[in-house]
């Protein structure tokens, strides 16, 4: 498969008084053509700013501090205004997680999913109007032609969310990113959206990349998964090597945060502790203060990253045992 | 605090100077506001006389500075009274709402009827000039946005958890009202109290002008303003330099108006 | 239950009653209401730790509220240990409700911003005289250090502290004058993954050690699972299913329990992918909720009997559900 999306060494910083707090650093990670990728890690840790930067829609004054973001071979990071415009859309759509503020609240949905052809070169008005009735019918809108008239407050959540996909998929993009696009809806609903997104990957072949905190959300819609902590991938596995044999010992914190039946059968063991402020992150590796794994030489130099066999690999010094027995359960 | 806004900071510096021009400054002065000169008259402004002379010889500058306890006067005067009505008003419709509510709503509603100015300048006529009047005009009819302003923020604050929570601990109405929704609904009113100051001693400065607030030989800058009026093209420095103050009083108590907002947002903001 | 439980709810009724202008009133226009509780029924035995799940509009978070009595209920009893806290005079409504504290979901909003930890602890302390006034302060260490703070944090704010932070500050403050019941609504649902399994392990532990009941309140059923020995599911403003929760979870016997625990995006990636079909549809408003069953419109197993109200079906195991077919739900197999 082709690499559709190359993030190389990603930077992100924000500018705090006189001196630069790094939000993101030395991110990387491939996105193949058709895959369905998720970055997962708890709120802070840079998931969402890192998906935001790929279509440069950084707020406030976050910017790319370092690193490229290649698309089809074009580096986002340095690309122009109008070179952005064409991608945004056409290769790359976006789903936000609240989908009553990513909607326009006077304009009707109809509207707002049409607008996105306007500027992909469909000039006729009848055209824009089945592309987005199909789109409404691709997304599950039920009623197509009534909820075109409706304005999103006139809409439940879920139908909410299901207009931003549409208006996210109008263009036919190659590549969708979804920044938490269930956590504001109920569990029934969400798996609806979360078969949604799956069945439109498989039936457009458009790659995903999923940000979220929930990890039962991308051991479900997942083929690869990077876990993320304070501004960085601590590691990055095929979806059943994480869950099965997670190396990074954040990683296997997590996993044990999880509740997965009654305290007395699967206790929980939360990590003590906090993730570091962005601003005064810890000289060696950021997680150290809070790992149980933790010896002098973490607490020196931050871990480079080691490739493991199976295609993934993940940035500590002492990684918990390669066997899934050894781990959570 | 160590870390005051640069605005407040500087608003409380100009505040607090003000404060002691308008205490100290008259004990300082040799001369008296009030004693006419007619040697003197229509000087412009020199060392003996820094902000030159009236038309009746008497010392510009001694009038504006005596003139700051009298405008400093009325801006305390005016906002207090309309401050503690407003807030009193607002925080009882607000919090126990119903039949408190809808009466103190239809007052305000009343209230609001009038033009502010237009208000003011009839409960004046009627009850005559002077600036005694004018407090109890201004607080008739000002107390209004001091109620609207904090109703608003009880009906939030209202609702917030930790007022929930103070009621299942079995606080009474009186200890939920005052610890634990008033220092958090306060802060809008106070804010809006140094911009309501400001147009106080506006109006406070017309109303002399119209000759409605305070009576000559009284030294209040909007009088002083109206007795250089006739001389505007001759001798500028009448108008000029109590213009000037009411200009820098203005600014005083926007910026502590402004500093006050910056410093208390970020404690009710989430960190 | 042999022994007398600790909270009975019994067929609680509660309205809101929605806007209406006041042209539409004069015009004779029926004020329209949402029933945001419907007939509930459920009891919580002492010590025990009652779960009640359900989606966003379902009517828990006003259940516990008129539990709490931040409510006022429309019809039914509420029964605090055996006595009605709906018809209890103000004064002993008062001293009732004391008994009963509140654990809230945003623990940002949940502290007062302008009070200093140990002041908004040690204030309930001081009022109701729960410990000498020279033991105030030591009583407010105390109970810092027993929720998982050092005593220091008594002279912060709570903007200084994090979001789990403040839920321990929350629930210091709760046990401060020492209830029987503490009422979580929702209270770990703002939290990162291992903030909130820290305040799980909490609570669960404060129960064991406080001999306090937790009525838990959460749309999380996987929280709900860990930390709760029974379990209510609210659908619509009614409650559906009720029994323990292993055995609920085991054997579902209400088609919407079952589309539920179907819909839990499972942390595992062996599990099958979309085997079920996601419950299709969303909840009906509930100012014009369906005749019958509630659940009847979205229920994959409808039938015409199901718009008749459905009776209360007793299962073995000390449970029930709301269904005409709840025993076939029950024995049918899971994938």
């Amino acid at each position: 498969m082709v690499d559709l999306l190359d993030v190389d060494h990603l930077g992100i910083g924000i500018a705090r008084g006189d001196s630069t707090v790094s939000l993101v650093e030395d991110v990387s990670f491939t996105i193949r053509a058709g895959e369905s990728y998720g970055i997962v890690g708890e709120s802070g840790c840079g998931k969402s700013t890192t998906i935001r930067a790929i279509i440069r829609l950084l707020t406030g004054k976050a910017r790319i501090t370092q690193g490229s973001v290649r698309f089809d071979g074009v580096d986002l990071a340095q690309a122009k205004e109008s070179a952005l415009q064409s991608v945004r859309g056409a290769g790359i759509g976006m789903v936000f997680q609240d989908p009553l503020t990513a909607l326009n609240p006077v304009i009707t949905v109809g509207q707002q999913i049409a607008e996105g052809l306007r500027y992909h070169g469909v000039r006729s008005a009848p055209e824009r109007r089945a592309r987005m009735l199909e789109a409404m019918r691709l997304v599950g809108l039920p009623d197509p032609a009534r909820i075109a008239a409706s304005y999103p407050h006139e809409l439940s959540g879920g139908q909410r969310q299901r207009a931003a996909i549409a208006i996210a998929l109008i263009a036919s993009p190659r590549l969708l990113l979804a920044d938490e696009p269930t956590t504001a809806l109920d569990v029934t609903i969400q798996a609806q959206i979360l078969r949604l997104l799956t069945d439109l990957r498989s039936r457009l072949g458009m790659a995903l990349v999923l940000v979220t905190h929930d990890l039962g959300v991308v051991a479900q819609t997942c083929d690869r998964v990077a876990v993320m902590y304070s501004g960085r991938i601590v590691e990055e596995a095929p979806i059943r090597r994480i869950f099965e044999a997670p190396r990074h010992p954040y990683t296997v914190a997590l996993l044990n945060s999880i509740p997965r039946g009654t305290r007395a059968g699967h206790p929980l063991h939360p990590i003590a502790g906090m993730p570091p402020d962005p601003a005064q992150r810890p000289p060696g590796c950021s997680f150290a203060p809070r790992c149980p794994n933790r010896q002098e030489d973490c607490e020196v130099s931050a871990p480079g990253w080691t490739q493991d066999a199976g295609g993934g690999g993940f940035a500590c010094f002492h990684p918990a045992l390669a066997t899934a027995e050894a781990t959570h359960g | 605090m160590k870390h005051w806004p640069r605005n407040l900071k500087l608003g409380l510096g100009l505040m607090l100077g003000w404060i002691l021009v308008a205490i100290f400054g008259p004990m300082l002065l040799p001369g008296d506001p009030t004693t006419m000169d007619l040697m003197h008259s229509l000087h412009p402004p020199s060392l003996a006389f820094p902000f030159g002379t009236d038309n009746l010889g008497r010392g510009v500058f001694t009038r504006v500075i005596y003139g700051s306890r009298i405008d400093l006067q009325i801006a305390l005067f005016c906002v207090v009274p309309a401050f503690v009505i407003g807030t009193t008003v607002g925080m009882a419709a607000g919090y126990f709402g119903k039949l408190t509510d809808a009466i103190s709503m239809r007052l305000v509603d009343i209230a609001v009827a009038f033009p502010f100015f237009v208000a003011v300048i009839a409960i004046v006529a009627v009850l005559g000039p002077g600036l005694k009047n004018m407090y109890i005009a201004v607080a008739a009819v000002g107390w209004v946005s001091y109620a609207r302003i904090t109703r608003a923020e009880i009906l939030v604050v209202k609702q917030a958890d930790y007022v929930q929570a103070a009621r299942l601990l079995g606080f009474g109405n009186t200890r939920i009202l005052a610890r634990h929704i008033l220092p958090n609904v306060i802060v809008q009113a106070a804010v809006y109290a140094t911009s309501d100051a400001v147009l106080d001693i506006f109006l406070g400065s017309s109303l002399g002008w119209l000759g409605l607030g305070a009576q000559p030989p009284l030294p209040e800058w909007g009088l002083i303003i109206a007795d250089g009026y006739s001389f505007v093209s001759q001798a500028p420095w009448i108008s000029g330099f109590p213009g000037l103050a009411i200009v820098l009083l203005a600014i005083s108590l926007s910026l502590l108006g402004d500093g006050l907002a910056d410093a208390l947002r970020p404690e009710l903001g989430r960190a | 239950m042999a022994e007398q439980p600790l909270l009975s709810v019994i067929g609680l009724d509660k309205y809101f009653l929605l806007r209406r202008s006041l042209v539409a009133g004069l015009m004779g226009q029926p004020q329209r209401r949402v029933q945001a509780a419907r007939d509930v029924s459920f009891a919580i035995g002492r010590g025990e730790s009652f779960g009640l799940v359900g989606e966003s509009g379902c009517g828990k978070t006003t259940l516990g509220r008129l539990v709490l009595g931040l409510l006022s209920v429309d019809d039914g009893a509420i029964r605090f240990e055996g006595q009605d806290i709906t018809k209890a005079d103000p004064a002993s409504r008062r001293a009732l409700r004391r008994q009963m504290q509140m654990v809230f979901q945003d623990p940002y909003s949940s502290l007062n911003p302008r009070m200093r930890i140990g002041r908004a602890i040690a204030e309930p302390l001081r009022l109701h005289g729960i410990v000498p006034a020279d033991q105030v302060e030591r009583e407010v260490a105390r109970l810092l250090e027993r929720v998982g703070l050092p005593a220091s944090a008594a002279n912060r704010y709570p903007s200084e502290l994090s979001g789990g932070q403040r839920q321990r500050v929350g629930i210091a403050r709760a046990l401060s004058v020492r209830p029987k019941l503490l009422v979580a609504d929702e209270a770990v649902s703002g939290l990162d993954v291992s903030v909130r399994a820290q305040v799980l392990n909490l609570l669960d532990d404060l129960r064991r050690d406080l001999d306090l009941t937790l009525l838990f309140i959460s749309h999380d059923l996987g929280v709900i699972e860990y930390l709760c020995e029974t379990v209510g599911v609210m659908y619509l403003g009614t409650m559906v299913e009720n029994g323990p929760t292993s055995a609920v979870f085991a054997q579902p016997a209400h088609p919407y329990t079952r589309a539920l625990l179907a819909s839990i995006p499972r942390a595992d990636p062996t599990a099958l992918r979309g085997d079920e079909t996601p419950l299709a549809g969303e909840p009906p408003s509930p100012v014009d909720p369906p005749s019958g069953c509630p659940f009847r419109t979205r229920c994959p197993d409808a039938q015409a009997i199901c718009e008749t109200p459905p009776p209360r079906v007793t299962l073995p195991g000390g449970r029930w559900a709301a269904c005409h077919f709840a025993v076939e739900t029950m024995n049918a197999p899971i994938q």
